[in-house]
């Protein structure tokens, strides 16, 4: 049992070593002309940096953890309104197996209202999701784009009112009261 | 996809047919303006001469004299020798994926936002890393690169996927590494020829790559028109395809090295 013990350690070590698969966390690449993010209810596709992507990923659809590494939205002036200026992200813990199926969903939140993700997942700040979609692990040699979310769907998010729009609201809101008394 | 070299174009006849020409030139002409003052026998037959019938003072003059033209001549001989090759390379690019590669050391550096400063809007590189099995992505948006590492660089004996929304010509410039050394990981990766030439992989220079050749590595070539692969493997000590693989002028290619880590180590040699 003892000599097991610095071979189980070894082998621990080794697993624990093992590279994690790293996916290319951009919208724009992806080839469906679905692939825009849009206001809610309109064809308007999403800009401004403080509107932050997200990526979620896990084995199971119903327990997808967060690649904290945010990717903002591009400026109101881009050419590429709708997609977001992202990355390389390593989805750590899944391994780079061929054929393995990764589940995979895009958060967007607020960073001007929330420090980070969780700050916006626990303060209900999410402003839209993605349906949850699949990547498979390629097998080498990589064709081209092996590494793009092919499968990823564009999506509406809910924009939040502005400071002025709810200020407005709130006066509009006391001027009638005023007047019913 | 097709390339023009304009320096050194196809193999090694190729540099003998542009820059070493040159040199040869340049090695007679100077060897016809040193002979009297450079050969050991010149010298000295003058140093005899003046010992004899000369005082010790005058010979010591043209001793001096003497070995100051000597300096002089290995000076200007040293001169004349270029230790270097540059040049440049105007590759075309075809529309959508091609793999591709550079071939000349770039000043100063070859990042790819050095050697692309004004690339289409649209154009993506994917450079293959070794070490993850995936992709290290960039990209212009907005007139711009963007990616997690803008540091990627395309230097001689590396390779990449580009993207490129038209087809164009790029000019690559640079120098030529005399001396290099291409890292062959275990497995995959993505590799192409330092030096600038369209050779059979794995003959021995210079009628071939010199690629170092082993039992069960293979060799994947990318066809832009199909978006699929050549493949040649090397197995029972012979290619599958019957003939080696010859990967073009800007071609990078994905290399399984079927053993432990090896170097593909090249040198090539100018001047005298």
């Amino acid at each position: 049992m003892k000599k097991l013990i610095p071979l189980l350690v070894l082998v621990g070590a080794m697993a624990s070593h093992a590279q994690d698969w790293v996916v290319n966390f951009n919208n724009n690449v992806v080839n469906d002309p679905n692939h825009f993010v849009t206001i809610q209810g309109t064809t308007t596709r999403v800009t401004g940096t403080n509107l932050q992507a997200v990526l979620l990923y896990g084995a199971n659809a119903s327990s997808l953890t967060a690649n904290t590494v945010p990717a903002r939205f591009r400026v109101s002036t881009s050419a590429s309104a709708g997609t977001w200026q992202g990355g390389d992200r390593t989805l750590t813990g899944m391994g780079s197996t061929p054929g393995t199926v990764i589940q995979l969903r895009v958060d967007v939140f607020d960073i001007n209202r929330f420090a980070n993700y969780a700050a916006a997942v626990a303060g209900g700040g999410i402003l839209g999701s993605s349906q949850v979609f699949s990547y498979v692990i390629p097998t080498p040699p990589l064709a081209p784009g092996a590494t793009d979310l092919q499968n990823f769907r564009g999506f509406e998010i809910v924009p939040e009112p502005s400071v002025i729009g709810l200020g407005l609201v709130g006066a509009a809101a006391l001027f009638m009261l005023r007047r019913r008394k | 996809m097709s390339a023009k070299k304009v320096l050194a174009m196809r193999g090694e006849s190729c540099f003998d047919s542009s820059v070493i020409p040159v040199q040869r030139a340049l090695k007679k002409c100077s060897k016809k303006e040193q002979k009297p003052v450079d050969t050991r026998q010149t010298f000295c037959h003058i140093a005899f001469t003046h010992r004899n019938k000369l005082s010790h003072m005058r010979t010591k003059t043209l001793l001096l004299t003497a070995a100051l033209c000597a300096a002089g001549a290995a000076t200007s001989m040293a001169q004349v020798y270029s230790v270097n090759m540059v040049g440049y390379i105007n590759q075309s690019i075809p529309a959508g994926f091609s793999m591709i590669a550079n071939h000349l050391n770039n000043s100063p550096d070859n990042r790819i936002t050095t050697l692309f400063p004004t690339p289409a809007e649209g154009t993506r590189i994917y450079k293959f890393n070794p070490a993850t099995g995936g992709f290290s992505f960039m990209q212009v948006v907005d007139g711009a690169w963007e990616g997690s590492d803008l540091t990627l660089t395309l230097g001689p004996g590396e390779g990449t996927y580009i993207f490129a929304p038209a087809a164009f010509t790029h000019t690559f410039v640079g120098e030529v590494a005399l001396s290099s050394t291409v890292n062959l990981p275990a497995g995959f990766s993505m590799v192409s020829s330092a030096l600038p030439q369209s050779l059979a992989l794995d003959g021995a220079p210079p009628a071939g790559l010199g690629f170092p050749i082993a039992e069960g590595d293979r060799v994947y070539q990318f066809n832009p028109a199909t978006g699929g692969f050549i493949f040649n493997q090397f197995v029972d000590g012979a290619w599958d395809d019957g003939t080696p693989p010859v990967p073009g002028i800007g071609e990078s290619f994905y290399v399984f090295n079927a053993g432990t880590a090896k170097p593909w180590t090249r040198t090539f040699s100018v001047g005298p």
